[in-house]
């Protein structure tokens, strides 16, 4: 299998592999005996890479374990403030350019050059939407003044909180008043928890608290979202209705550290898909020759993979 | 509110849905066709790439749909075990794995191992000490204390 051939006949013979005699594909390595030799041998380092990849985000991962277990009521507080629906269509982006990825790899093997090109460019393109819709949801944290560590604005929460609380009141008091005699049974100021009397029409400000406690509060276009007063950054309607932790700041170093690098793992990885595109458009993949295709499939599907964990993880889980 | 955050929901089954059509249309359309074998590698047909996303997309359903519901401690349980099972199903059928090598699953798996024992060490350490540095259980701590601080 060393036989020497001129360059122009090798070039000629290109994408066909390594025919018992009949010279090499012009991508095979000296210092490997066949084009199978070297497909696999790309894709063992690959995947010693991709385990680095995994211990790379262990450290992180780690970071949420630890948080997560010493302060189960953080994540609780914290995740009102993700927005499961980008949550969630963003796992659909990423899954759908897995499988665009994945007939990326097999169109590559076919060496039907049109169809990489098509496939790569939606996987691209998944990307780019995956990364605009991250876009969006971070310009309403940096909006909020939800900063990682030292940056959190606590003034902004703790303004939400102050404005919740008086509308609270104002719409219990509002309600209560139609029952109460003048005299001065009300006192001190009323609490939603001390206050005994039963009006005949339910206190709206309680229900309303009730039904954030069932459905997890959160999101979505209150009422109350139009009417708040200006100067405000965070809607008041928007804010888990539980106490604040005292660490709240943590959580959002936790999202960002993960999801941040998650993003960055998946621009390199519209970075690979161009490097791809560039590289099937030139037509240099066929079934010879894919291994450049199959090893960016691996890395894509590896970022996927690592939003799998991280949607349930930092969205769903209370 | 709740309308929205459910229709999140119809939209993951709707698109499960045209995921399941899609591979019964590419289904019938190459039931005849032979899959190619190629000299090294595997090649995985679009049926079984669409059956996989079909899954996939159920699972992600499924998870998000859980989690309207307090199970208490099963949440975590839930997601997690969902979460691998779609992570297997990637790692399977995307990423080759059942027809690679096995020694590629050794070091995938070998990987995941020893992150296992990284967040197990991690938390037996952790579980030795106080729960908290900073104790403030009445939220006094403000924000202009934590400036300046290298937290």
């Amino acid at each position: 299998m060393s036989g020497e051939k001129p360059p122009q006949d090798a070039t000629e013979d290109a994408g066909h592999g390594d025919d018992h005699g009949h010279g090499h594909s012009p991508y095979q390595a000296h210092h490997f005996d066949t084009m199978k030799q070297q497909f696999e041998a790309g894709k063992l380092g690959m995947w010693l890479f991709l385990a680095t990849e995994v211990l790379l985000f262990g450290g992180l991962f780690c970071f949420y374990t630890i948080f997560k277990a010493a302060d189960p009521e953080l994540f609780e507080w914290g995740h009102h403030f993700l927005d499961k629906r980008w949550g969630a269509t963003n796992t659909m982006v990423l899954l759908f350019s897995s499988l665009t990825m994945a007939l990326a790899v097999r169109e590559a093997q076919l060496g039907r050059k049109n169809r990489i090109l098509f496939y790569l460019t939606v996987t691209f393109l998944c990307g780019a939407g995956f990364m605009g819709i991250k876009y969006i949801e971070y310009s309403k944290k940096f909006h909020e003044g939800l900063f990682p560590g030292k940056y959190f604005a606590y003034e902004n929460v703790i303004d939400a909180e102050e404005v919740r609380d008086r509308q609270a009141e104002e719409d219990l008091l509002a309600h209560a008043d139609l029952e109460i005699p003048p005299a001065g049974v009300v006192t001190e100021t009323p609490k939603a928890q001390g206050l005994v009397l039963q009006p005949k029409r339910p206190p709206q400000g309680l229900a309303r608290v009730a039904e954030e406690d069932d459905h997890g509060g959160g999101h979505g276009e209150d009422d109350a979202s139009s009417d708040h007063p200006e100067g405000l950054k965070i809607d008041p309607s928007h804010l888990p209705a539980g106490p604040r932790p005292h660490n709240a700041h943590v959580f959002f170093s936790i999202y960002f550290c993960l999801t941040g690098l998650h993003g960055i793992h998946v621009l390199i990885g519209m970075g690979v898909m161009v490097w791809l595109m560039i590289l099937a458009a030139k037509g240099r993949f066929g079934p010879g020759y894919f291994t450049p295709v199959d090893l960016g499939g691996l890395y894509w599907h590896l970022v996927d993979l690592i939003w799998i964990y991280l949607f349930p993880l930092l969205y769903l889980v209370e | 509110m709740n309308a929205i955050l459910e229709n999140v929901d119809v939209l993951i089954l709707s698109a499960a849905f045209v995921s399941l059509v899609a591979t019964l249309v590419v289904f019938k359309k190459t039931s005849n066709q032979k899959t190619p074998h190629p000299e090294f590698g595997h090649m995985t047909g679009p049926t079984l790439l669409l059956v996989i996303l079909t899954a996939l997309l159920f699972l992600t359903w499924l998870t998000v749909a859980v989690s309207y519901f307090d199970l208490g401690g099963m949440n975590v349980v839930v997601a997690m075990g969902v979460a691998t099972v779609k992570a297997t199903l990637v790692s399977l059928y995307f990423m080759h794995l059942r027809w690679d090598k096995p020694f590629n699953a050794v070091i995938f798996v070998g990987s995941l191992f020893f992150l296992g024992l990284f967040l197990a060490f991690a938390l037996l350490d952790t579980g030795e000490y106080s729960d908290r540095i900073i104790v403030d259980p009445f939220n006094q701590i403000e924000a202009t204390q934590f400036e300046g601080t290298n937290r």
